[in-house]
Parts: C-alpha cells; sequence; structure tokens
C-alpha cells in the first residue's frame, strides 16, 4: 500500500529492528583478511621470492611494494568511509597517495627517455602481460570484500567508489605478486606492476558503480 | 525490561523520523518541484531506513541525513532527464508535464550557478538542439567563444552535481 508522508513514519518505526552499526575498523579488518588471504595464496600456489623471505630486499621492489601498500591502504581506507556517508567528508587522502604512486612509472619512462636505463629487448614481453593478468586477478578478493561492503552500506558517489575499488584491488593485487615475482628492472616494475592499478580503476569505475547503486 | 526498551526505542526513532522528514521537506523546497518534494521525501525516509547500519552512532546525525538526502536528490535528477530524454529521442509526448517542469525548475536552479554567458551557449546549442553557428547568431557570441563556454558549462555542471553528492 502507497503510503503518504504522515504514514509512513508510523510504518518505519513499527519496522524497528535493531542494526549493527557499520565500523571503520571492521571494514578495514575485512580489507586485510582479504590482502592476508591473497598473501598466503600467492605464498601456497606461486611461492615467495626466497631474497625477500630471508630479509634481503632489492632497491626497486621496496620502493615499489612501499609505494602499493600506501596506496592500497589510502584507497581501502576511503572505500570503507565512504558506505556510510556524511555531509563534509574530507576523503581526499587517498589522491596525494595516487600521486605519489604515479612517480614509479613516471620514474622508470623518465629514465628511459633519458637512455639513463637501458631499453627492454621487448616493450611488452610474456613476462609483462603475466604480471598485468595476475596483479589483476590477485585483486579479485580484495575488489568483493570492498563491494560488499559498499553494498552494505550506503555510498553517496558510486562513481568514485567503484573507482576506488579498483585502484585499492590493484594495488593490493600487484603488491602480493611482487612478492612472487623475481624481476626487479625499473621499467617491469614501474610500468607492468603499476599497470594492473590503472586497469583496475578503468574497471572499477566501469563496472562496480552498478553494483553499488541504492 | 526488554519490551521497555523496544519501546522507547520505537519512541525515539518515530521522534527522529518525524524531525527528518520536516528536515528533508524543507531541503527538496529549495531543490525540486512541489509536487514530487512528497515523493522524494518518502523515498529517502525508506533509504535512512534500509541504510540505518551505515550510520555511525559516535558522530552528528544531521551530516549523515543530508548525504542520503543529497543522493536520493541526485538521483532523482537523473531518473527526470533520463524520462526526458527517451521522451525526446522517442518523439513520445510528455506523459507528465509536471516532470518537464521540474526538470526546468532543476536545470534552473542549476543555470543560475553559471556565468550567463555559458548558460546561453549550453541552452541554445545542448537544450535547443541548434547548431554553433546558429547559436552564435542568437546569442552574439562568436563561435569558438559558444563552444568553449558550452564545454566550460557542462564541466561546471558535472562538478556541480558531483560535489552535491
Amino acid at each position: 500500500m502507497p503510503h503518504t508522508n504522515d504514514t509512513i513514519v508510523d510504518a518505519l518505526a513499527a519496522d524497528l529492528r535493531p542494526v549493527r552499526p557499520m565500523r571503520f575498523a571492521e571494514g578495514m579488518a575485512l580489507v586485510g583478511a582479504a590482502g592476508a588471504v591473497t598473501m598466503l595464496m600467492v605464498a601456497g600456489t606461486l611461492g615467495w621470492r626466497s631474497d625477500v623471505v630471508a630479509g634481503q630486499f632489492h632497491a626497486v621492489w621496496l620502493f615499489a611494494n612501499g609505494l602499493f601498500l600506501v596506496l592500497g591502504l589510502a584507497s581501502a581506507s576511503t572505500v570503507v568511509a565512504m558506505a556510510s556517508p556524511r555531509v563534509g567528508q574530507g576523503l581526499h587522502g587517498w589522491k596525494w597517495a595516487a600521486a605519489a604512486a604515479v612517480l614509479l612509472p613516471a620514474t622508470a619512462l623518465i629514465l628511459l627517455a633519458a637512455r639513463t636505463i637501458s631499453a627492454p629487448a621487448e616493450w611488452i614481453s610474456p613476462i609483462d602481460r603475466y604480471c598485468l593478468a595476475m596483479g589483476l586477478g590477485l585483486g579479485l578478493l580484495t575488489a568483493t570484500a570492498l563491494t560488499w561492503w559498499l553494498r552494505r552500506g550506503a555510498p553517496a558517489s558510486p562513481n568514485r567508489a567503484g573507482l576506488l575499488v579498483g585502484i585499492a584491488s590493484g594495488s593490493i593485487g600487484t603488491l602480493a605478486l611482487g612478492f612472487s615475482c623475481s624481476f626487479d628492472g625499473l621499467y617491469h616494475v614501474g610500468v607492468w606492476h603499476s599497470a594492473p592499478i590503472l586497469v583496475g580503476a578503468l574497471l572499477g569505475r566501469l563496472i562496480i558503480p552498478r553494483l553499488v547503486r541504492w | 525490561m526488554g519490551a521497555w526498551v523496544m519501546i522507547n526505542a520505537d519512541w525515539y526513532y518515530t521522534a527522529l523520523l518525524t524531525f527528518s522528514k520536516a528536515w528533508l521537506q524543507r531541503y527538496y523546497a529549495r531543490k525540486v518541484a512541489p509536487c514530487q518534494q512528497d515523493d522524494l521525501v518518502q523515498e529517502t525516509l525508506l533509504s535512512l531506513h534500509r541504510k540505518l547500519a551505515s550510520y555511525d552512532p559516535s558522530r552528528p546525525f544531521l551530516p549523515w541525513l543530508a548525504a542520503i538526502a543529497r543522493y536520493r536528490w541526485v538521483d532523482h535528477l537523473r531518473q527526470v532527464y533520463r524520462s526526458r530524454e527517451v521522451e525526446l529521442n522517442d518523439s513520445l509526448p510528455s506523459s507528465d508535464e509536471h516532470e518537464g517542469i521540474s526538470a526546468r525548475i532543476s536545470l534552473d536552479s542549476l543555470f543560475a550557478l553559471l556565468p550567463p554567458a555559458q548558460a546561453r551557449a549550453i541552452e541554445l546549442v545542448r537544450i535547443e538542439g541548434r547548431s554553433v553557428s546558429e547559436a552564435s547568431a542568437r546569442c552574439g557570441q562568436s563561435e569558438p567563444l559558444v563552444k568553449v563556454n558550452v564545454h566550460r558549462g557542462i564541466k561546471k555542471l558535472s562538478a556541480l552535481i558531483e560535489k552535491a553528492r
């Protein structure tokens, strides 16, 4: 039966049921769990790099994966917060993390252009394509978790939420892949380990909004 | 004790919804046509009820309600414009004159936020469907200026709607 404004208040009050508030910490725990399972999947199926397991880190590896971790956390925390909207919610921190992460492929391309590093034998090698596909695939669990969280909540900017789900899942996927990929070249890591984030952002922007509209 | 708590919760919730309803009526009064206000208030109250879990009790209530109201308003605008587009594309007569009037009111309220030259250029090219040269002749702006004003105006409108979310 259609309600009038006078009856809808009574109808909704009569339908009141206890609900569990969505806590930010709970959302971040969900992202953490998705990330941890992804890392374990990499350990179980692809195996972690022996030098990383031994605590010996290559500079490019450490720098790149540090950036991916920061970007993944910044964008995932923004998505988690977006599920509980409010006017004046200044969620702009992820933009700085994204700007910092752009430095990685930018550095690789600038050094290539300046011939400070040598050009690769193949611009798009099979290992490049593999890392792009695996980075995207490994981000799926995080993307699913964040989408589920958003569907529970009330994201007021579905387009931006979709973009950020893509960035977060791409970052966490490529971070997990970094524990397995043994290539430390600046071109490969800078361009092809960053590519899942870019592609993830595009896919997230295209696909996620229609899943989280309410 | 449990029944007492539930009765009290019902009372508080009714008071909250009544307050929200009054606030929403004032909020939408400036944004949509009068004939659509009641529907939008109801939709927003239903959204509020369905999405209660997204409210963080440690934070103020009104910014949360305002975010939901904005979302429903933007969604409403999208639906109105989409139905308007379908009507134009299919050359169907408008089934509800109020929808068109409402779209016009919403559009006018957005146009009021643009510089007059941009609003005029968008109106001529994007709404009335005139060519750039026709629009240029009608509004006295040069053709490149019409293009620039349409581009900048649309960009600004998108930013305004995005900000309103």
